[in-house]
């Protein structure tokens, strides 16, 4: 592939000219991920995990680097404020730390990106798993990272883990502000027998046009448990990659829940090995997808193991003229005998002009599993809508309750009570006929 | 109340309702039986507004109104509640909201302001002890996961708070066992009232020896070939449908 026809050359002539940005430790790292996005460059759409999402908006821009040096941009303070009942904060803008707890819960250890990298246990799990085989972002990131957080979770803990992720309106420049291009990092650990909830919350200045390129890895220890909620509400032209690298030990449960609301285009790939017996993974994603917005989410959970499970459940709604993309592939190797594999998907089609594509892929290389997959995309259910009706409800009254019953289904899961709340009132905001649901509810 | 006159109505070109005529008034409890495919569910649906049954000729009038103009929300808020054969199962919906929803729609519609939530819950508490429901019932989504039974005792709970002036139901006594037959039945009694008909489709005697009809209709390819007492039942439970058929067809 000639990379310079899908590089941008401002960020070709900041890659040939590369100087590692973090710890000399991962320095071989660094570079050796520089060379591989070079040469690769940014997927296009005939590579088939890219098929239906266009990233040239990203590759075709001119982005800024943060200046790690300069004085931090403005942020607006109102935006971080949220009603999540009690957590311990890290908040980051623009990928640099700007504040974090006193103290971390018992349990809890969280070094910044740069200072972790000085320790050899962090130093062996940087860009350790998190492949950049369905995704040259995850080498970009690697490259180019020059902030993030370190978690590492030793005990049972019960005080829920918040990361903010703000982006600025960018650094004045002449005329404009000038877009950054972030490459937050986050590595999460959860020793054996430990359990934490994490929160990411993806929020920003209404006037950013940043393109926002995240990693997460994340390590669950035999026993373990995570409950990770990923909230992406970010600015209307804000552009955001985000790939999560999970590995999952025996008998440890990794929970997901994507709620996907906001930006410009926002596609997050979460890869989930389950590489040891008896590891569970549940995903729950929702997405509104308003107008001009590109909302995409690939998951690939990989059933690596005897006795496996995995449980998928996500909803889709077109509000407006956008486009929502979601592919769940589920793969059972070899040996994974006993392995089991539910995934529901469900859309629903809004607005004449909203597309939703939602493709199931199963690659099944064992006998004796279980596995299930349903997707479906329509328009309110009819028996239903009748239903209501007769109960003598307006027809806007049942599509209402209908739709916000549709997404409620995920949200219905969240387990904090204060994050539950929060999603209720945003969704309830968005869709349709809001004032109907705001007396019902 | 209710007046139907020569009423025909087919589904895909397929002529289900073939003349039919019933008149009710009230303070009356009716049954229709009838044996399978004879239009007894057909007509609880054209009766509740459901789209896609076709009205091809005839006429219905209810408390004086063309009852076939009104849209299915308006039925309802007019006082004609249909009891499912299949209750929806509405996952997400809860059990509260839309009896609340309901409740206000019927209120707003008399031009009456909106219920207190305080009584609203404590009128609904009250029907939920009677039909020996749980408090759980109200948090959990509609009908999602209920067994047969619960959801038909959540049907004429609906009724009992949304107190309507004709109260159809159809095969509200199918899928019960004999214990939630009778709080059922009890339900359905309770609802008896001089101002309020009943029109309860079903395919079994067993129902009517709880709740005792005033007049029998026995439906038979989309009409009424035979109305009279509940000595009517008996004879069907005992001698079947066919004789009545044969009868008729001399």
């Amino acid at each position: 592939m000639n990379a310079s026809t899908v590089i941008a050359q401002p960020l070709v002539a900041q890659l040939e000219t590369y100087r590692p940005t973090l710890p000399e430790s991962v320095a071989e790292r660094q570079r050796a991920a520089c060379a591989r996005f070079l040469s690769r460059g940014f997927p296009v759409r005939r590579d088939e995990e890219w098929k239906y999402t266009s990233v040239q908006g990203i590759a075709n821009r001119a982005f800024t680097l943060p200046d790690v040096g300069e004085a931090l941009p403005q942020t607006t303070p109102t935006e971080l404020e949220w009603p999540h009942g009690e957590t311990r904060q890290w908040r980051f803008v623009d990928g640099r730390l700007v504040a974090a707890p006193d103290e971390p819960p018992e349990g809890v250890t969280a070094l910044p990106l740069a200072v972790a990298l000085t320790d050899p246990f962090w130093q062996e799990r940087f860009a350790a798993f998190a492949t950049s085989e369905h995704s040259s972002f995850v080498d970009l990131n690697t490259a180019l990272a020059s902030g993030g957080l370190c978690l590492r979770i030793t005990a049972p803990v019960a005080m829920p883990l918040e990361i903010v992720w703000q982006v600025s309106a960018g650094v004045a420049g002449e005329g404009a502000s000038i877009p950054l291009a972030v490459h937050p990092r986050l590595l999460v650990v959860v020793e054996a027998g430990a359990s934490a909830t994490l929160i990411e919350h993806a929020i920003g200045d209404a006037a950013s046009s940043h393109f926002v390129n995240a990693v997460s890895e994340i390590t669950l220890a035999r026993n373990a448990q995570l409950t990770h909620y990923v909230v992406q509400e970010l600015p209307a032209a804000v552009q955001q990659i985000a790939t999560h690298a999970v590995a999952v030990d025996a008998n440890a449960c990794y929970r997901s829940f994507n709620i996907q609301l906001g930006g410009r285009l926002a596609r997050h790939d979460f890869n989930v090995h389950l590489h040891a017996p008896k590891a569970v993974a549940e995903l729950e994603g929702l997405y509104l997808v308003g107008a001009r917005q590109h909302i995409d989410t690939h998951t690939r959970l990989f059933h690596e193991a005897a006795a496996t499970t995995s449980r998928e459940r996500y909803r889709l709604i077109g509000l407006e003229r956008g486009r929502g993309v979601f592919k769940g592939k589920v793969r059972v190797a070899p040996g994974a005998a006993k392995s089991d594999a539910q995934q529901s998907v469900k859309s629903l089609l809004l607005h004449p002009g909203a597309e939703i594509d939602a493709k199931p892929e199963l690659e099944i290389y064992t006998d004796d599993v279980t596995c299930s997959h349903g997707a479906t995309v329509g328009q309110l259910d009819r028996d239903a809508r009748f239903y209501l009706l007769s109960r003598g409800l307006s027809p806007q009254e049942a599509d209402a309750l209908l739709i916000f019953a549709f997404a409620e289904a995920v949200v219905e899961a969240v387990t904090l009570p204060a994050l539950k709340t929060y999603l209720t009132e945003r969704l309830v905001g968005r869709l349709p006929d809001r004032d109907i649901l705001e007396e019902q509810l | 109340m209710l007046e139907v006159k020569g009423l025909t109505a087919a589904v895909d070109g397929k002529t289900i309702l073939n003349g039919l005529d019933l008149t009710v008034r009230a303070g009356e409890v009716h049954a229709i039986m009838g044996p399978n495919g004879s239009g007894k569910s057909t007509l609880c649906q054209v009766l509740a507004g459901r789209d896609g049954y076709e009205v091809t000729a005839g006429s219905v009038r209810y408390l004086g109104q063309d009852l076939l103009e009104m849209a299915p929300e308006i039925r309802a808020r007019e006082g004609l509640l249909l009891s499912f054969q299949y209750p929806v199962e509405i996952p997400g919906v809860k059990n509260v909201y839309l009896l609340k929803a309901a409740y206000n729609a019927m209120r707003k519609h008399r031009g009456e302001p909106e219920a207190d939530a305080f009584e609203f819950m404590a009128l609904v508490r009250e029907k939920m002890r009677l039909m020996k429901m749980d408090e759980s019932f109200l948090h959990r989504s509609v009908n999602s996961g209920f067994s047969g039974g619960e959801k038909k005792r959540n049907e004429i709970l609906q009724m009992l708070v949304l107190e309507p002036k004709l109260a159809l139901l159809d095969e509200i006594d199918s899928g019960l066992d004999i214990d939630a037959l009778k709080i059922v039945a009890d339900g359905i009694n309770r609802l008896r009232d001089p101002n309020r008909a009943i029109v309860m489709v079903t395919h079994y005697q067993r129902l009517l020896d709880y709740v005792e009809p005033d007049v029998i209709h026995v439906l038979y390819q989309g009409r009424i070939i035979r109305s009279g007492d509940k000595t009517l039942a008996h004879e069907l439970e005992a001698k079947g449908y066919q004789w009545l058929i044969d009868e008729v067809a001399a």
